[in-house]
């Protein structure tokens, strides 16, 4: 009894010892991520190979969408910062970070080719495979499906559709950038309209897209990665960009981004790690993933028929450092205006 | 002069608002016996648990060969340091070890030298030599016993606390039972405190015997 | 080693169990009790928004508790103390819905009747938390005397059925105070059923809803109400066994199944069929269908989506299988030192103590899991700390702090069956502590130190609030499920559920396995 306890004592001290992912001491970097772990573990397993360096990485939780992370890396700089890198599967919540003074300044040379609108002059931040707002749609079903954003306030086209809530992720990003060009009032307006109209509201993203496919939708309002999934999965489904055509807005490209912070303890690997995922190959793996990302750098090639922004369809021009000025402020409201 | 091999002192015990020792005192002097008989629930076993350091009195003193074991509610010396055993009225036989590791195993622990040696010949002499592999689930109700008194012996005690040891038996199986604590008290000379309800029992230990009634102790 | 391992003495190894069970379970409760000298914090806690949003969860989890004794219970009492074909079988599963991830219960009961709101998550809490009335009635029937039970059958067959209900209903009172406990602290499920349909809130969505805004104090402090209802449905929880322990036989023989007759042969084993479709053969079946689940245009078969969902489970999700069992494992190895030791110092303390020692022990269990994650950030992510925080040892700990209460119940009941005369002896003879408790109390009953272990491994690997929090724990078998769920990975969240709950069934399979073939030896 005495061995045996001797021995699991030993055991247990072995076990805590043995930590397959490094303590944040012992790891060479540590990343804080939030795009989807499924897309993201393997690139970063991949730095590990090549480099050497061990990587410990803490990821988001999708209802968290983002923001979880953020106010996570702004408390802990007040106390016990952790992160030396944040890629961020969007870009507003990034430019708070950088906004608050906790991110420094990298221009890294895998960013040549992405165009400028997505990289931070001062080099914070920088903006690389993409995703784009668009309308999903069953091709079973006859219906009118959006063309334009004022389509969701005809009952007409509203009782068949349904869009997230714009709390969170993408769908706050979007509808701050909208009000920025419409007005913030008129925004609420727009919503209240639409809710009027018969639009529906769902928690994110993915689940109106889910339902949709299930059928309680003709079409919901979402992204490419959550589209791309549904036709990949068989569904009677197809895409349709927002906003075309001359004089029109066009449809709002999405980036990840990705950016150093100033508090971290391993700078080196910090710009070792920017560098690769800002590569050409990173952003094709991700375009050939269950998402297809869209790839920022030019001439990457895509996945058959998926469409190339800017050539097959208009993109919506974005200031984003207003956007993530106003983001706070838009969320509080919309978040007074949805949650009952 | 010698110290006693044990004496007991102003020993109170209540449970609850119930009383059951009060103010007891007696002294037992090396190879004494004494038999200590009274209805179920007077506090017997308390007394002999108290004497072996499983319980605190509320008050009173109990000192082994000279030495202070318990005072008041304190234990000066832990049950194992007293050099005392206790046969249970269930008897307490380990049933995941076998006979004789149940007699080694005690030896063992106590730190007794010859441990195999002294656990044969213990057991042989209280005709068990031929069940030293079994369990004691296998164990008819007489042999169980034996191996109790078998593991009290091995230990080489000064004083030996009997507690109930033929309770749950027929009259026959008592009568074999009080030839065969003869026997072991032959091999022993340890002093022997014995607590019964059976007044048949404390006589035929043949020693001192006491009475506890409502508490009190008293000679008979 | 040998000298610590050798000493004779209870204390130091119950002040050991102590000051271990007060890193891992306490300090993190510690951020909970700034509400009691924070009146801003406590007025938050009490406007009416929250204060609706408590009394919500406090009655869906009261309907929950009530639909797990609905189920549990006859379910229990039909497959103990009957006697037809298969009742063994119905007996040995009974465990077993405990160990699936509600979320995936959920997920398989949206998928095949597309119920979502508030009656969806009652519905899947009652399923999932079945068994524990099931559990406890099922062992108190096992313990009615025999002679009790007789005695009641030469009245009537009838009166004999009321004297089982009689003795059974406090453990099912019982159990149902756990599912209450356990549903309360719950946000996943309803999380989830709000996502699929209709948006709705309860409290523990609340709490998690901190971790948003990074707001750990505020996160921490507004779990303290739960905590209190929780205490209260504890403390009537230990009156109901108290009173219980009175019922029950301990020495004596016990009531046999009676043989089922007639056409009761089949009747009760549909009966059972019914039931255990409900709680697992429904959700399982579904759940291993979604694997090859596709939409009417997809080019694939159902089989070959199927395995590559399944390989990339294993692919994909294996190194978050190996980091689960590798921290839950270093849980449940922890808790088969500390959960004797806790059941022994309980077992030989005197009433007053052994009330309060059990209601610090039970903590962990009472606060949601994401309140202990922000308590552990509160207090562990400190520069001196930086390589405990990050260890595995954390999440480790918090698991066996957590779960140790199941653990040391389990032994507990056992340690008391067991006569004191055994430990008694060996301590007169000078054994170790170590051997007393582990050779002559616990010795003969080893298979329930592995079950307590298994279980705390079992529900340690399930755990999913905290994990989100802890960087050590946030690649999680149970955090990428979670994640691909809300991604909408259907088809790899259904295998990787499967592998994840064939892994959690092992232990009690083993355990149940190796009691039959003890039983049969």
């Amino acid at each position: 009894m005495r061995n045996a306890l001797a021995a699991l004592l030993t055991c247990l001290f072995a076990l805590s010892c043995s930590d397959s992912t490094g303590s944040s001491s012992s790891a060479d970097l540590v990343v804080y991520c939030s795009l989807d772990q499924d897309l993201s573990e393997g690139i970063l397993n991949d730095f590990e190979q090549r480099t050497g360096l061990k990587i410990e990485t803490q990821f988001d939780v999708e209802r968290n969408k983002t923001v979880g992370l953020v106010n996570r890396i702004i408390t802990e700089a007040k106390n016990n910062p952790r992160a030396d890198v944040y890629w961020n599967n969007e870009i507003a919540h990034t430019l708070r970070l950088k906004n608050e003074g906790l991110t420094s300044a990298y221009k890294s040379p895998s960013a040549q080719g992405i165009p400028a609108s997505f990289i931070d002059p001062e080099g914070h931040w920088t903006g690389f495979a993409a995703r784009a707002r668009v309308i999903l749609y069953r091709t079973d079903r006859k219906g009118p499906v959006p063309n334009k954003l004022d389509d969701f306030l005809d009952p007409a086209y509203a009782a068949g559709g349904a869009m997230a809530q714009p709390l969170t992720g993408t769908t706050l990003t979007n509808a701050t950038a909208l009000s920025l060009i419409r007005g913030n009032q008129q925004m609420l307006d727009w919503f209240e309209q639409a809710e009027k109209a018969g639009l529906s509201f769902g928690s994110g993203n993915a689940d109106v897209m889910r339902r949709t496919c299930n059928g309680d939708f003709l079409w919901c309002f979402t992204d490419t990665d959550d589209a791309a999934k549904a036709i990949a999965a068989g569904n009677p489904v197809a895409v349709r960009y927002l906003e075309q055509g001359d004089g029109s807005l066009g449809a709002m490209l999405i980036p990840n981004s990705i950016s150093i912070l100033n508090s971290g303890k391993n700078q080196g690997a910090a710009k070792q790690f920017v560098d690769y995922v800002l590569s050409v190959e990173v952003e094709r793996r991700l375009a050939f993933s269950v998402s297809q990302q869209i790839p920022l750098h030019e001439g990457v090639a895509m996945p058959e028929g998926v469409a190339v922004p800017g050539t097959d369809y208009q993109v919506m021009d974005v200031d984003w450092a207003a956007v993530a000025g106003a983001i706070s402020d838009r969320a509080t409201a919309f978040q007074e205006a949805f949650v009952k | 002069m010698t110290s006693p091999q044990l004496a007991v002192s102003q020993i109170s015990k209540s449970f609850a608002e119930r009383k059951v020792l009060d103010k007891i005192s007696f002294e037992l002097e090396a190879g004494q016996r004494v038999s200590i008989q009274g209805p179920s629930g007077t506090g017997k076993t308390t007394l002999l648990r108290i004497i072996a350091g499983l319980d605190l009195p509320d008050s009173g003193k109990v000192v082994l060969n000279g030495q202070d074991a318990t005072v008041d509610c304190k234990s000066l010396l832990q049950p194992w340091q007293r050099n005392v055993q206790l046969v249970f009225q269930d008897l307490g036989l380990w049933p995941t070890r076998t006979v004789l590791q149940n007699v080694t195993d005690a030896r063992k622990a106590a730190g007794l030298p010859n441990v195999q040696q002294v656990a044969v010949e213990t057991l042989t002499a209280l005709g068990l030599q031929n069940l030293i592999k079994r369990k004691p689930a296998k164990l008819s109700g007489g042999e169980a016993r034996r191996l109790a008194f078998a593991r009290a012996l091995a230990l080489e005690p000064k004083l030996l606390l009997l507690d109930e040891p033929f309770a749950s038996l027929d009259p026959q199986a008592r009568h074999s039972g009080f030839d065969l604590l003869e026997q072991v008290l032959e091999r022993s000379s340890a002093a022997v405190l014995l607590v019964t309800h059976d007044p048949e029992e404390a006589a035929r230990l043949n020693g001192t015997q006491m009475n506890l009634s409502d508490g009190v102790l008293q000679c008979q | 080693m040998s000298l610590v391992l050798g000493a004779r003495s209870a204390r130091p190894w119950w002040s050991l169990a102590i000051v271990v069970t007060f890193v891992a379970a306490w300090i993190p409760l510690l951020p909970l009790l700034e509400p009691l000298i924070r009146f801003d914090r406590l007025s938050t806690m009490l406007d009416a928004r929250t204060s609706g949003l408590l009394w919500r969860s406090t009655w869906i989890s009261t309907l929950s508790a009530l639909l797990a004794i609905a189920i549990g219970w006859p379910y229990a009492m039909l497959c103990t103390r009957w006697r037809f074909p298969g009742a063994g079988l119905f007996r040995l599963l009974m465990p077993l819905p405990l160990l699936m991830p509600p979320l995936m219960v959920a997920q398989a009961w949206f998928g095949l009747t597309g119920m979502t709101g508030i009656s969806a998550t009652i519905f899947t809490f009652g399923v999932c938390y079945a068994p524990l009335p099931a559990l406890l009635v099922a062992r108190s029937l096992g313990k009615q005397s025999a002679a009790s039970f007789e005695s009641a059958m030469l009245i009537s067959p009838r009166f004999a059925i009321l004297s089982m209900l009689r003795i059974s209903l406090l453990p099912a009172l019982i159990g149902g105070g756990f599912a209450f406990l356990f549903a309360a602290g719950d946000f996943a499920v309803p999380d989830y059923f709000a996502t699929v349909g209709d948006l709705f809130h309860v409290y523990a969505a609340e709490i998690f809803g901190h971790s948003r805004n990074a707001d750990f104090t505020a996160g921490a402090t507004a779990s303290l109400p739960l905590v209190l209802i929780g205490l209260l449905v504890l403390l009537g929880n230990a009156r109901l066994l108290k009173s219980q322990l009175g019922y029950e036989s301990g020495l004596g023989r016990h009531a046999c199944p009676t043989n089922a007759k007639g056409a009761a042969q089949a009747i009760l084993p549909l009966l059972l069929l019914a039931l255990l479709a409900v709680l697992l053969i429904a959700p399982i079946a579904q759940i291993f269908f979604e694997t090859g689940k596709q939409g009417p245009l997809s080019e694939r078969t159902w089989s070959d989506v199927s395995r590559a969902a399944f390989q990339q489970g294993i692919t994909d999700g294996r190194s978050s299988l190996v980091r689960t069992m590798q921290f839950a494992g270093l849980a449940g190895a922890l808790c088969l030192l500390l959960a004797p030791l806790w059941a022994h110092l309980i077992l030989h303390c005197r009433n007053r103590w052994r009330s309060l020692l059990v209601i610090l022990l039970c903590l962990p269990l009472l606060v949601p899991s994401v309140a202990l994650g922000f308590g552990s950030i509160l207090m562990f992510n400190q520069p001196w700390l930086d390589q405990f925080y990050s260890s595995l040892f954390l999440p480790a700990l918090l698991i066996a702090g957590r779960f140790l209460p199941i653990a040391v119940f389990i032994l507990l009941d056992i340690m008391s069956r067991v006569p004191d005369a055994q430990e008694e002896t060996a301590e007169l003879a000078g054994c170790s502590y170590l051997q007393r408790l582990f050779r002559y109390r616990l010795g003969g009953h080893t298979s329930a130190l592995w079950l307590a272990a298994g279980l705390v491994i079992a529900f340690g690997a399930r755990e999913l609030d905290f994990a989100i929090l802890l960087p050590a724990a946030n690649s999680s078998a149970a955090v990428r499920y979670y994640n691909a769920l809300h991604f909408a990975r259907d088809n790899f969240v259904a295998a990787y559920g499967i592998i994840l709950v064939a892994l959690l069934f092992l232990p009690v399979m083993f355990h149940a396995w190796w009691q039959s073939i003890r039983f049969k030896d």
